[in-house]
């Protein structure tokens, strides 16, 4: 109940305009109890399954893979800048275990408007956010981004990063603090179900709460926190090449979603040319070379973008390919390799404990 | 007998021309048996010339009305109505070949052609593109029309057809020796009979480039040389 209570709270949906969200920033220290982790996931792309429908909505897989590093970095950036949380991690792939989890699927991403669908979610299994957020680039942004520091778009990222403040602020210090053991005792359930797999308990609408703890000095729950940390290795060498994808990735984002924007204003203001034109006679040259231009147009303009496309591809694929290939010396990608990480993780632990 | 035959050859390939623009069908698997990959550039000789195709039309057209209003004549029908509408007829036909003409103006494509898709470039024109499927042919169907595109046998069948009901076939055809293409440009309408345009091109060798380019976003077109001419 108390989930979709969160959920129906933060459920509407608002678009937010260029400049209009400023984000709260803390200028002390974060409390110890507040500062929880936070993990986010590279987002859904939102790709469309049938090819022809994402050609015609204008999506770009390439485009939409690269967004779905760079939309949770960019967050990453802003929840750091707030000042108010512990460490915050771009994740391959979600982790349940994480003190927060933040997910997202892009829905929309076309120069002039961003939409994603964010959830978040503690490791009790509190819902914290569970909404679409959908934000319009400034006429000027992608030209401002050259000059300020105030990237485009990012009223969206100071949107979300406040709303999961403003939750936060809802929580006592009980609540935080149980979502930190809970984190820990999933974490350490899922590596040695025998030992830790009674310490939680979960009710009938999914959420954990804390049955017994361990021992402080519990000789297990240290091994379990130092296999943990070998995994924040992993992640935070991944969060270094995210940071350079972001770096790399950052102008020439900027401009394709310039292009794209400009497209999307072309295309506007043709389509409204060719309304107000007097309609020839139906069976003339003229009707004929009129219907033809408006499809002429529309296809040069679609095949327009995909070389911008290719363009943004030739740039940013040397960094994407490196994020890809060089973490460490196993095979698959990231996400792969984040898995089989973990799995020699888990050996390890076993083998220490005779498991 | 032999100047009515003449006559009528026109028409009857018209007619000829006009029964190919079906659909594209399932007779070939996806995997392409052709490929059109190269330069080609346009071969005017073989190539239709709108107005010469015009002029035979219109004297087959004429002669045809005029033998109706004769046969009307030798009935005690009356024929006047029937010329006003003819009239307008081969205007609109007049109409939609110079639409033809104007549609396949480009004297010069370049194909790219892979197991998977083509790419047909065109001067002065959209790119013409299919990604090839071992189901049924790519359908597209949105605000600007109706796009359909297949193989067809050994010939490649790209059809559009816009929300007014004008519609578009071109049937890429390539010779057996591989050094002529052949496109025949059906255009249809709701207010015209089908119009063919035969566009014939030939295979061409652009000089070889001394450098190789890449595209890319903030920098625009990346030249470099490959080495001494």
């Amino acid at each position: 109940m108390a989930r979709v209570c969160y959920a129906l709270l933060f459920a509407s949906v608002f678009v937010i305009r260029a400049g209009a969200v400023e984000l709260t920033v803390n200028a002390g220290e974060p409390g110890q109890h507040e500062a929880l982790n936070i993990g986010l996931a590279v987002f859904d792309p939102g790709l469309e399954r049938d090819t022809a429908a994402g050609r015609k909505l204008g999506i770009f897989p390439v485009i939409r893979n690269a967004e779905s590093r760079y939309l949770p970095y960019a967050i990453r950036r802003t929840l750091v800048d707030s000042n108010h949380w512990g460490a915050v991690r771009v994740l391959p792939e979600p982790d349940q275990s994480t003190e927060l989890l933040i997910t997202g699927r892009i829905e929309q991403s076309d120069g002039a408007t961003l939409s994603i669908f964010v959830t978040a979610s503690d490791s009790s299994g509190r819902v914290w956010i569970d909404r679409s957020y959908t934000a319009t680039a400034a006429e000027n942004a992608f030209q401002a981004a050259q000059r300020r520091s105030r990237r485009p778009f990012q009223d969206l990222y100071n949107e979300i990063v406040n709303d999961l403040l403003a939750f936060r602020q809802t929580l006592g210090s009980t609540d935080l603090q149980n979502i930190r053991r809970i984190a820990d005792l999933r974490y350490a359930g899922a590596l040695a179900p025998d030992a830790f797999g009674d310490f939680l308990s979960v009710d009938e609408q999914g959420l954990y709460s804390v049955r017994r703890l361990p021992a402080r000095n519990d000789p297990m729950l240290n091994r379990v926190q130092r296999i943990r940390e070998q995994e924040y290795l992993f992640i935070d060498t991944a969060d270094d090449q995210f940071a350079e994808l972001y770096t790399e990735m950052t102008p020439v984002y900027d401009l394709w979603r310039q292009f794209q924007r400009e497209q999307m204003q072309y295309r506007t203001a043709h389509d409204a040319r060719l309304a107000n034109r007097d309609k020839p006679r139906k069976g003339s040259y003229q009707a004929y070379k009129q219907s033809y231009s408006g499809f002429k147009w529309a296809k040069i303009q679609g095949q327009e973008m995909k070389l911008l496309a290719q363009g943004f591809n030739n740039e940013i694929a040397p960094t994407t390919m490196e994020i890809e290939g060089t973490v460490v010396k196993l095979n698959g990608s990231l996400d792969e390799r984040y898995r089989e990480w973990r799995r020699i993780l888990r050996e390890i632990f076993k083998l220490e404990t005779g498991g | 007998m032999r100047v009515y035959m003449q006559k009528l050859i026109p028409l009857f390939l018209l007619v000829l021309l006009s029964a190919c623009g079906s659909e594209p069908t399932r007779r070939q698997p996806a995997a392409a048996v052709v490929n059109f990959s190269g330069h080609w550039e346009m071969d005017y000789g073989r190539s239709d010339e709108v107005n010469n195709k015009l002029q035979l039309m219109y004297r087959e057209w004429r002669r045809l009305m005029e033998k109706r209003a004769n046969s009307t004549d030798r009935r005690g029908m009356q024929g006047p109505a029937l010329t006003v509408d003819t009239s307008r007829d081969f205007n609109s036909v007049v109409a939609l070949a110079k639409f033809a003409d104007f549609i396949t103006d480009s004297q010069v494509l370049d194909i790219e052609q892979t197991d998977i898709d083509i790419e047909i470039r065109r001067e002065n024109n959209f790119a013409l593109t299919c990604v090839f499927s071992e189901k049924e042919p790519l359908t597209v169907v949105d605000e600007l029309g109706l796009e359909i595109c297949g193989w067809d046998a050994h010939q490649l069948v790209f059809h559009m057809r816009m929300p007014d009901g004008l519609d578009i076939r071109h049937r890429v055809t390539m010779s057996t020796a591989g050094d002529r293409l052949h496109v025949a440009t059906t255009v249809n309408s709701k207010s015209s009979p089908a119009f063919t345009l035969n566009r014939f091109y030939l295979r061409f060798n652009p000089l070889p480039e001394h450098y190789s380019c890449e595209y890319t976003l903030s920098k625009g077109n990346v030249c470099q040389s490959n080495g001494s001419p």
